[in-house]
């Protein structure tokens, strides 16, 4: 084996023979060409003639020089030439096959299986031993640096899969062995800054290989939910020149399928590893998105999960606060909108509206009492799931009195707690000395973690009856110990009470940030959401769904491992792979959390140059080829070119080639003929507006279409205004299709598949207005299922038409109103159905209108069995040319012709003879 | 069908497609005109000349009425009308049956139109004519030798040599010979028939037919020439360098027959089968008519 460059010889012996090359000149010019051979009598006077010269007539330089280059690729030929030759293994020492494996490397897994099965091929030809490492999988315990023979290596490549997590450099640096032929197989990214550290670890422990991709991955991780809006980061590894990604919002259904719901842009610019995506997409559609995708990308990587956290939560706020006259600065309102603007989508209204509306959470400020079946509503609403924050203030107050004095202890069910009636809270207020501030937060609340300013004041609140249960309700309490802020579970939702007024009147905490961070918490509880807290995860989590290497998320395997909460979100690894977790117990127990690939600040960073002696090659594009046959065929195909050209010397050629002159010009007229042909005939249809039928090559079905519309043209000149010329017959492979207003195609079974210029052209035609009618003249067409010879030869013939879905003529189209009124639409055979174009689902009908050209509607095909020309045929005496089946009879025949004219209609009024069969009632209204 | 008319029906299918030889050999005939007898005084019935009679002249022969009308004695000749017997040897080996591009007719054609041409000159004299071949050594002579001369030149030849020289033929004292051929044969052969010739006192002609093709040697490059019968090779690796040489020899070849004829009082001339046959013809009537015929 020799190489040249990535050209490699596997017998290089052979190439010795190229030496012989000037040899083979000199001889092939010692060689005179083939004599012409020349009948002549006077070979008699030639006899005996001595030549003067000797030297015989020279063979052309040029033909030489082929003939050499025919021997030369010949002699290149038979030395194996390989391109991009695999270097042979040394026997000498172990291979050291490292494979990242982790999601990098995902998705070029096929090409980094193909490069590992092939090191191992060689490995097993070369006898050696091989250690096999895969970082991205922990190596069981007592099992490092096992020396495996090549087949069980082999065995462990192919069971391989990538891993949805970065491969583990740092334990193999503690490993590396001695002297190996190393070859690592790596993803281009330094994931844990441990690379350049291993590559020159492996380089000095022997020798170094780096397969890698070409191009780095990219990657996604959701924007930081505590923003307004919904963003995404793109990450790459390279931050040289500008690049575009396209991030896509999926929804995660229940069946595990992806819907496409909102695109965004991010753009690199030059010299960031990092884009954002902004997605601008209404509430609706924002709240739905659960998984972020990069288009056209598909790996663990390029799918980012949100949770909870991201949503944005719909809030409705009620107050029961009497007006204050326009001042603004005393309505608790105010305050509840001022902290929630801009974080939520915030509804005001009445209370049943608000409901209706779905919202999550539902403020009440100072709403004392409600009617009963409000009640009963908002309960149900709770019970569902939502949360109810209710804050205290007069109204409250009083109506907790008149509840205590009237019927007892009946407990509201819309307070977290039994309030105190009023009076003695308001006469115990006069004993604080001083306003009171808050002392702390209950540790499972989600106010844990907030400060406690000084500033914020309480002065006047209500107070709880005291309860065995009051301390486990308690979120956030005063510095006496009052309960400040309670609550307590209904079915899946919640009931948060602040024990004083959204207003100023009776705290500062309205004031105060603090009063903003509270009401985000409580919002981000979300429906069924429990404790969404940003901070500090515990306990453990178990998976609901994983992210698989592919980027697909499947739902967890039973019994999957649980991860402990610091895992969460803190970057995927072996140990909790990506995914959406739900808690197991603790404080945050049924909360939802997305545990992506990379956490929030993660970077992807380049792997850093190799060391110098390390061998860098890129994935996939080291194919061993084989050239043998390349440069064979090379060599025959001037070895005919030779002969050729022997002819051409030997005189024998000049017929032939006239000959093939006169052909081709004889046949480029031909075709300009044709062509001038065709164009005549655009020109008439164009001009007069003719029928057209596609002419399939079955003679007895053109015959009848063209009499067919022959005889539909004459009705149609009786009856209508509509006076076409002649119907023409259509090539679609030749002909220009879009001056007819309406193509009639006869399906045959006999007709060849139309070439793929001709599909192109019928689908532009159709895209264009045109109307296709396709008429498989075998009366039971039932798409999909049916299998009539003519619905086969129609499945053949309309592959790769870009057709639209289709349904039967639905009640009340326009088909059936166009001309004449129509109940259904015979031809010779009755019966079977009429396929148009589907109308678009109610809830697309925007769309499909914003996509531009929908033709206003109107189908650009017409698929039926009917025979409808069959019908329509009419001699030239006029006479019918085919009988009509069944018990039709004549009568038929009069529909099948109306029929036509009403498709005529279709084809050159559109839908517009829809709305006119409203202007009688239109008319009627008008009159009153 | 019996393989006699099978043959007689495939011969006559091969002869059909071509012109006539008599039609052609009559067209060429035709325009040699007011060319009568032997234009000399001899044996036969013919008015020929009155002249006066010289010492040695037998009584008898004086023409009285002649005489009679003026002093002098004169004798009246009548027309020398022995008639001629002419041998014609158009030579048909292979190597005549060769026309090069561009010519219409084969030199063997060509030798047989002008023989046959020749015999219906002859023929128009009441002369004699015998056509030299192995197997036929007749005299014919009128309409009915016209006709059996042309049947033999278009009967196909079965057997050809390569070359011809001219079958050994009993010439009657005193006749004419024609050889039409194109003399690429053995010399030596050609020398014997015409000594054969010249030892019954026959006066004759060599016509030397020749295709444009072999005097100028047009050609070039490697050629293997190959004789019509395919006997003869000759490998020419640069035919070009072969031109002087090779029409040296033939001129060389030409001195040699011209001086055979000379030697044997006979006449030589060249004909190329692109130029019409007529002028050829006249020349050989001419010389045939001749009453001797000059080297």
């Amino acid at each position: 084996m020799i190489q040249l460059g990535p050209l490699g010889f596997a017998s290089p012996l052979l190439l010795l023979a190229l030496f012989a090359l000037p040899l083979l000149w000199w001889l092939l010019r010692a060689t005179p060409p083939a004599p012409i051979r020349e009948r002549f009598p006077g070979v008699v006077v030639l006899l005996g003639l001595e030549p003067p010269e000797k030297t015989p007539q020279h063979t052309p330089w040029w033909l030489l020089l082929l003939r050499l280059l025919i021997a030369g690729l010949a002699i290149l030929a038979f030395a194996q030439p390989l391109l991009n030759p695999r270097e042979s293994l040394s026997s000498a020492s172990p291979l050291h096959l490292i494979v990242d494996g982790g999601w990098a490397s995902a998705p070029d897994w096929a090409d980094r299986m193909a490069s590992a099965t092939d090191l191992l091929d060689r490995a097993d030809r070369a006898g050696i031993p091989v250690r096999l490492d895969i970082l991205a999988q922990p190596v069981p315990e007592g099992r490092e640096a096992e020396n495996l023979t090549a087949t069980d290596a082999r065995a462990r490549i192919d069971a391989l899969e990538p891993s949805p997590w970065p491969p583990v450099r740092a334990d193999l640096l503690d490993r590396i062995g001695d002297d190996a032929q190393s070859v690592w197989i790596q993803d281009g990214l330094d994931h844990d800054g441990t690379y350049e550290a291993l590559a020159q670890a492996l380089a000095d422990a022997g020798s170094l290989r780096l397969i890698g991709p070409e191009r780095g991955v990219r990657a996604v991780i959701p924007g930081s939910p505590e923003d307004g809006g919904l963003a995404a980061d793109v990450l790459r590894a390279s931050s040289i020149g500008e690049s575009n990604a396209q991030i896509i919002g999926f929804s995660a259904e229940e069946s595990g399928t992806r819907r496409a719901l909102a695109v965004a842009n991010a753009s690199f610019e030059d010299g960031n590893t990092r884009a954002e995506a902004l997605f601008d997409a209404p509430l609706e559609l924002r709240n739905r998105i659960a998984v972020f995708g990069i288009e056209g990308v598909a790996h663990a990587g390029a799918t980012a999960l949100i949770d909870e956290r991201w949503r944005r939560r719909k809030v409705g706020l009620v107050s029961g606060e009497r007006e204050g006259g326009g001042q603004r600065l005393l309505s608790g309102a105010h305050y509840v909108r001022k902290a929630l603007e801009g974080r939520t989508e915030l509804r005001e209204g009445a209370l049943e509206k608000l409901i209706g509306e779905e919202v999550d959470t539902l403020v009440l400020i100072d709403v004392g009492a409600f009617p009963e079946q409000e009640a009963d509503a908002l309960l149900e609403w709770v019970e569902a799931g939502g949360v109810l924050v209710r804050f205290a203030g007069p109204t409250l107050a009083a109506t907790a009195e008149e509840r205590r004095a009237g019927f007892g202890a009946s407990d509201d069910p819309l307070l977290p707690v039994r309030i105190r009636p009023g009076g003695r809270d308001l006469g115990g207020a006069m004993s604080w000395g001083e306003p009171q501030k808050i002392a702390s937060y209950a540790e499972d609340s989600p106010f844990a973690g907030l400060a406690t300013p000084e500033d914020a004041r309480v002065t006047k609140q209500i107070l709880a009856e005291p309860d065995i249960d009051l301390p486990t309700r308690t979120w956030a309490s005063l510095t006496d110990g009052a309960p400040l802020i309670t609550s307590d579970r209904r079915g899946d939702g919640r009931i948060v009470l602040f024990h004083t007024s959204a207003d100023p009147r009776w705290s500062t905490i309205p004031l105060s940030g603090l009063f903003v961070e509270m009401l985000d918490r409580i919002v981000k509880f979300g429906v069924g959401g429990e404790a969404q807290t940003s901070t500090g995860e515990s306990g453990f989590w178990a998976p609901v769904s994983l992210i698989g290497a592919d980027g697909a998320i499947r739902a967890a395997p039973e019994g999957a491992r649980t991860v402990p909460g610091e895992n969460i979100g803190a970057g995927a690894s072996a140990i909790a792979p990506p995914g959406l977790y739900r808690a197991v117990g603790g404080v945050n127990a049924g909360a939802i959390r997305a545990h992506n690939l990379l956490p929030p600040e993660a970077d992807l960073i380049a792997a850093p140059p190799p060391p110098a002696s390390a061998v860098l090659e890129t994935l996939g594009s080291r194919k061993e080829t084989e050239l043998k046959p390349w440069f064979l065929a090379a060599a025959l195909a001037l070895l005919m070119l030779d002969a050729i050209a022997a002819l051409f010397l030997a005189g024998k050629l000049r017929g032939a080639i006239a000959a093939s002159a006169l052909v081709l010009s004889l046949g480029m007229a031909d075709h300009a003929r044709a062509q001038d042909a065709a164009e005549d005939q655009a020109l008439r249809a164009a001009l007069d507006g003719a029928l057209g039928y596609i002419i399939t090559g079955d003679q007895k079905t053109d015959s009848i279409a063209k009499a067919g519309l022959y005889g539909l043209t004459r009705i149609l000149i009786e009856r209508t205004s509509v006076e076409p010329a002649e119907p023409e017959g259509v090539n679609i492979e030749t002909d220009e299709l879009a001056v007819y207003p309406l193509l009639y195609w006869a399906v045959s079974e006999s007709q060849p598949r139309p070439s793929d210029e001709a599909i192109a052209s019928l689908n532009e035609y159709m895209r264009r207005g045109g109307m296709l009618m396709i008429d498989t003249r075998d009366r039971n067409l039932a798409l999909g299922s049916g299998d009539t010879p003519g619905t086969r030869a129609l499945k053949r013939l309309t592959a790769g038409l870009d057709l639209p879905p289709l349904s039967p003529v639905p009640e009340g189209h326009v088909l059936h109103r166009s001309f004449f009124l129509l109940d259904d639409f015979p031809g010779r055979w009755r019966g079977g159905k009429v396929w148009v174009e589907a109308a678009p689902p109610e809830d697309m009908e925007e769309v499909a209108r914003e996509g531009g050209f929908k033709n206003d509607g109107v189908s650009p095909i017409i698929v039926g069995g009917h025979d409808w020309a069959g019908a329509w045929a009419l001699t030239e005496a006029g006479r019918p040319m085919l009988p009509m089946s069944g018990r039709g009879g004549e009568r038929q025949r009069e529909l099948a012709y109306r029929f036509g004219i009403n498709l005529v209609m279709y084809a050159y009024t559109g839908s517009y003879k829809s709305d006119q069969v409203h202007i009688p009632a239109l008319l009627q209204r008008l009159g009153q | 069908m019996k393989p006699s008319t099978q043959l007689s029906a495939e011969s006559s299918a091969a002869t059909a497609a071509l012109p006539p030889l008599l039609a052609e050999a009559e067209r060429a005939a035709a325009s040699i005109w007011g060319v009568h007898g032997r234009r000399a005084a001899g044996s036969g019935e013919t008015f020929w000349q009155y002249r006066h009679a010289q010492p040695g002249d037998a009584l008898g022969s004086i023409d009285w009425r002649r005489s009679g009308r003026s002093d002098d004695l004169y004798v009246r000749e009548t027309e020398w009308e022995t008639a001629q017997n002419v041998f014609l040897w158009p030579d048909e080996s292979s190597s005549m049956q060769f026309s090069s591009k561009g010519v219409q007719t084969t030199k063997g054609r060509r030798a047989a139109v002008l023989a046959l041409a020749t015999a219906l000159l002859l023929e128009r004299g009441d002369e004699r004519f015998a056509l030299m071949r192995a197997d036929a050594g007749r005299i014919m002579q009128g309409r009915t030798g016209i006709n059996r001369l042309s049947n033999l030149l278009s009967l196909p030849v079965d057997m050809r040599a390569e070359t011809g020289t001219p079958p050994d033929s009993s010439f009657p004292m005193g006749s004419r010979a024609l050889f039409l051929s194109d003399f690429f044969g053995d010399l030596d052969g050609l020398s014997k028939a015409i000594s054969v010739a010249v030892a019954r006192r026959v006066r004759g002609m060599l016509v030397q037919v020749i295709d444009p093709v072999e005097e100028a040697f047009p050609y070039s490059g490697r050629i293997l020439f190959e004789s019509i019968g395919g006997g003869l090779r000759y490998d020419a690796d640069r035919a070009e360098s072969l031109r002087d040489a090779y029409q040296e020899k033939l001129e060389t070849r030409r001195t040699a027959l011209k001086d055979m004829a000379r030697q044997a009082g006979w006449t030589f001339a060249i004909h190329r089968t692109d130029t019409p046959p007529t002028p050829a013809l006249m020349m050989i009537h001419q010389t045939l008519q001749a009453k001797r015929v000059s080297g």
